[in-house]
């Protein structure tokens, strides 16, 4: 069957489907829900990423599975058992297509706003309610977040494993060579962590570092992470000198717990600034946006969590005309990141190359990545397929908690706090 | 064939569903473009309501039809002859499913950004792209914007019609008793042939709080809408006398070209205060918003330029902790707005209905809207939820081929529309 004579069928036959539709209906926690999809929930479970071991939250890569009545289900990506257990705990018998309603209902639940950690379980469980929604209605998800915006999403390199990287012209050359937007280096002095940091230096060492790298590549073509190493005056003084050299951005100039102080840093520097790889929610980064502090995010997948709270930054963005490269997470990330980028509007949106990496639990295409560039996946959901034998089974959830979690509705039905 | 198994099936069909989408073809407005629907715009209507004469293009109410060579057709409401017209021969042969894609190739195309009015028609237009996709998907439009978050949006009435009340302290009452969250009123002086005299009408309108505030009982059960009709310091003196009764909201205290002025009066006054009923686009509100210097977003449909935009901008006042109350335009952009405010989460939602009721123009099917007891339900029809009957509508043009005026814009390596 067509695509096309799907989309002209289904219209014929809609006032059918929609008829059964009952409206009102009671949920498993004792409120009223208005119907969606006449979907339920019935179990989700979590698997760990065979031959990933490492320990970072924020890059978390564990397998959320979620299990509905229809039989179709959605995969996520993030989290750890702890958070992924209470999240799914709170949403069994619940109507998938209440995307933003059980975001709401997750976040405001339990009273205390989620940390980053929680909010990377809660992006992982919210990335497989979109895989669910767009399986169930048959289209890519970036259908269900305003239609695609663009063909592909530029990537950024640090240095491909298969690529000469004897010098750094030489592995600046090869990314550009292979359709890569931008070759990115780091500070130097970050190899060894025997060897003391010695920030004088490693100032002097990163701007001829630099140097070679812009004279090999060319203005424009290359960016670093200074990768929140420095001091604020040890960063304006590497800022300031490799600004005519033409960086597409420079990342974390500094540490990121105090946003206030990029209102100094903005005003000693002209570089274009990249910063939140770091960050979780939204409150994080809205005021950097707001008052145009940077002119990059690096928030990513399932970090913000999740898709919903994702797009909502990108309308903030476009607003303040700041540009979006996403951090590199894991490779189902990557491909959720590029059905957001791919449906939104900020005028410069790159990926960084480094999570384009192929699992044999996934399949081998999950991503379409050809010379650089990601392009959109029209598969339906996120496109994703996850093969449960070839990762590692930890906990199955198939009922709600018994605790009696602080949370309070609206008259009209929304979530309220508690 | 029940909905549940409809989804069932959709799931063993799909890969043979999307085995037909070529990822990549050229299309008639010569950028390639990644192939969401494989469905083509064809032919984009416009009709005039009948019956409805005000000039006010902020409340324009014509009807667009987008169709598309899969037959589905999509409708929205509002713009003028020219703006829809503008639109329309820049969108002949596009792929309805690219929304936000083609807001952003209207927006940013012919160079100059849209004004208000423009604005209106391309929000028209954009309403009815999600139209098409709700009923090419088989969902309602709310389900496209994250799925519903309240099960109804409250409502506050501007006047109450359905009321023998000899007062309008007794039909404020009865529009509470009726199931409104709110009854909302407007300052004194409104009769355009008597003179305005401001002194006279400050100590009337504060006068004429005091008793609806009496009568309804406080609780956020009245508003009203100062509709810029007071300077600063008049406005001032009405909001600091009733700051200790109880309005769900302050409308318009002043004009509303320069939002600064709002930083001058929240510093001296604590009512909850509602503005954005006259905006545009989102940079007409983003500031008051993130300086937090409202409670109540009044922008709309489908004046912000659509339901996308207005999404953002909820996206903007849940993240500032303001409500959002839109204006009412025309009954197609109410229905609209249920799908927006049904499934966003700011805390604070209210529509307005003016005279306390519902709409019914002939050319829309009477349950277009579900309203009950002071309530607007979530719609779960395909799309939008409304029927049009073009019959009943006034044609004014049909438009079958884009411009021959080869208009600026540019574009992304990436395919993004860029700034000219």
């Amino acid at each position: 069957m067509h695509r096309k004579n799907f989309l002209q069928s289904a219209l014929l036959g809609s006032g059918v489907f929609l008829g059964s539709m009952s409206g009102l209906k009671a949920m498993p926690d004792g409120s009223l829900q208005h119907a969606s999809s006449n979907l339920k929930i019935t179990k989700i479970r979590y698997y760990a990423a065979p031959g990933y071991n490492k320990p970072l939250i924020n890059q978390s890569r564990g397998i959320v599975e979620i299990q509905t009545d229809g039989g179709i289900i959605g995969i996520g990506e993030g989290g750890t058992v702890d958070m992924i257990k209470q999240c799914a705990q709170m949403i069994i018998g619940a109507d998938p297509f209440r995307i933003e309603h059980i975001w709401q209902y997750l976040y405001r639940g339990m009273f205390y706003p989620p940390g980053r950690e929680k909010l990377h379980g809660l992006g992982a469980i919210e990335m497989a309610l979109w895989d669910i929604k767009g399986k169930a209605l048959g289209v890519p998800v970036y259908d269900l977040l305003g239609g695609a915006t663009r063909d592909y999403i530029d990537c950024y390199k640090g240095g491909p494993d298969d690529m000469d990287k004897s010098t750094e012209e030489k592995t600046g050359r090869s990314v550009m060579e292979a359709g890569y937007r931008v070759y990115r280096i780091g500070p130097t002095g970050g190899s060894n962590v025997e060897k003391p940091f010695e920030p004088g230096q490693n100032v002097k060492a990163t701007i001829a570092k630099c140097k070679v790298v812009s004279n090999a590549v060319g203005k424009g073509n290359w960016a670093i992470d200074l990768h929140t190493r420095f001091d604020l005056t040890d960063a304006m003084t590497i800022c300031n000198e490799i600004e005519h050299l033409g960086p597409y951005f420079v990342e974390d100039p500094v540490r990121s717990e105090n946003l206030a102080v990029y209102k100094t840093v903005r005003q000693m520097t002209k570089v274009p600034l990249a910063v939140g790889e770091q960050f979780g929610d939204r409150w994080d980064s809205n005021e950097l946006i707001e008052n145009h502090l940077i002119d990059y995010t690096r928030f990513t997948l399932p970090n913000t969590g999740g898709i919903s709270e994702f797009k909502k930054l990108a309308s903030m963005c476009e607003t303040h005309y700041v540009g979006m490269i996403p951090h590199g997470t894991g490779p189902l990330s990557v491909a959720a990141l590029v059905h957001v980028l791919g449906s939104s509007s900020p005028a410069r949106c790159m990926y960084e190359g480094s999570g384009i990496s192929k699992v044999d639990y996934f399949n081998g295409d999950l991503l379409d990545f050809r010379k650089g560039k990601l392009y959109l996946n029209p598969s339906p959901g996120l496109g994703v397929n996850f093969d449960s034998t070839k990762a590692t089974f930890l906990i199955e959830i198939n009922e709600n908690t018994k605790y009696p979690h602080p949370y309070l509705k609206s008259p009209d039905g929304s979530i309220h706090n508690w | 064939m029940q909905r549940r198994n409809f989804f069932q099936t959709a799931l063993m069909g799909s890969g043979a569903i999307l085995g037909g989408i070529s990822g990549l073809k050229a299309n008639p407005l010569k950028f390639t473009q990644t192939a969401s629907s494989n469905l083509k715009i064809k032919k984009i209507r416009y009709y005039a309501a009948p019956g409805y004469t005000k000039p006010l293009f902020n409340q324009a109410r014509g009807i667009v039809e987008i169709e598309t060579d899969g037959g589905i057709i999509g409708i929205g409401e509002g713009g003028t002859k020219d703006m829809v017209e503008q639109c329309s021969q820049m969108l002949i042969g596009a792929d309805p499913f690219r929304i936000e894609h083609l807001w952003q190739y209207l927006y940013r195309g012919m160079f100059y950004p849209p004004g208000r009015e423009k604005l209106h028609g391309l929000g028209a237009i954009e309403m009815a792209l999600w139209d098409i996709k709700g009923k090419a998907l088989n969902v309602p439009v709310y389900e496209l914007m994250g799925g519903a978050t309240r099960e109804y949006i409250d409502c506050y009435a501007t006047g109450f019609k359905n009321s023998t009340g000899a007062t309008e302290y007794d039909r404020a009452k009865d529009c509470i008793a009726a199931g409104f969250r709110t009854y909302r009123t407007g300052p004194t002086g409104g009769s355009g042939e008597t003179p305005f005299d401001f002194y006279d009408n400050v100590k009337q309108t504060i006068e004429h709080c005091k008793k609806l505030d009496a009568a309804v009982g406080g609780s956020g059960n009245w508003a009203i809408d100062l509709h810029t009709r007071f300077d600063t310091q008049d406005g001032l003196k009405i909001c600091k006398a009733i700051e200790n009764l109880e309005p769900y909201f302050i409308e318009d205290i002043i004009r509303s070209e320069n939002p600064a002025v709002y930083k001058t009066i929240r510093s001296l006054t604590t009512v909850p205060i509602a503005v954005g009923e006259q905006f545009g686009d989102r940079w007409d509100i983003n500031e008051m918003i993130e300086s937090r210097l409202i409670d109540y977003s009044r922008t709309t449909l489908p004046n912000s330029g659509g339901l996308s935009e207005l999404k953002k901008i909820a996206s903007m006042c849940e993240t500032h902790y303001v409500g959002m109350i839109p204006h009412f335009t025309g009954p197609l952009s109410t229905a609209s707005l249920a799908h927006v405010l049904g499934s966003s989460s700011p805390v604070r939602c209210l529509m307005e209905l003016a005279g306390g009721e519902v709409e019914r123009p002939a050319y829309f099917n009477d349950d277009y809207i579900l309203f009950n007891k002071g309530k607007i339900y979530l719609n779960p029809a395909p799309g939008l939820g409304v029927k049009f009957n073009p019959k009943k509508a006034d044609l004014l043009f049909e438009i079958t081929s884009n411009t021959k005026f080869p208009h600026p814009y540019l574009k992304s390596p990436d395919g993004a529309i860029h700034n000219w």
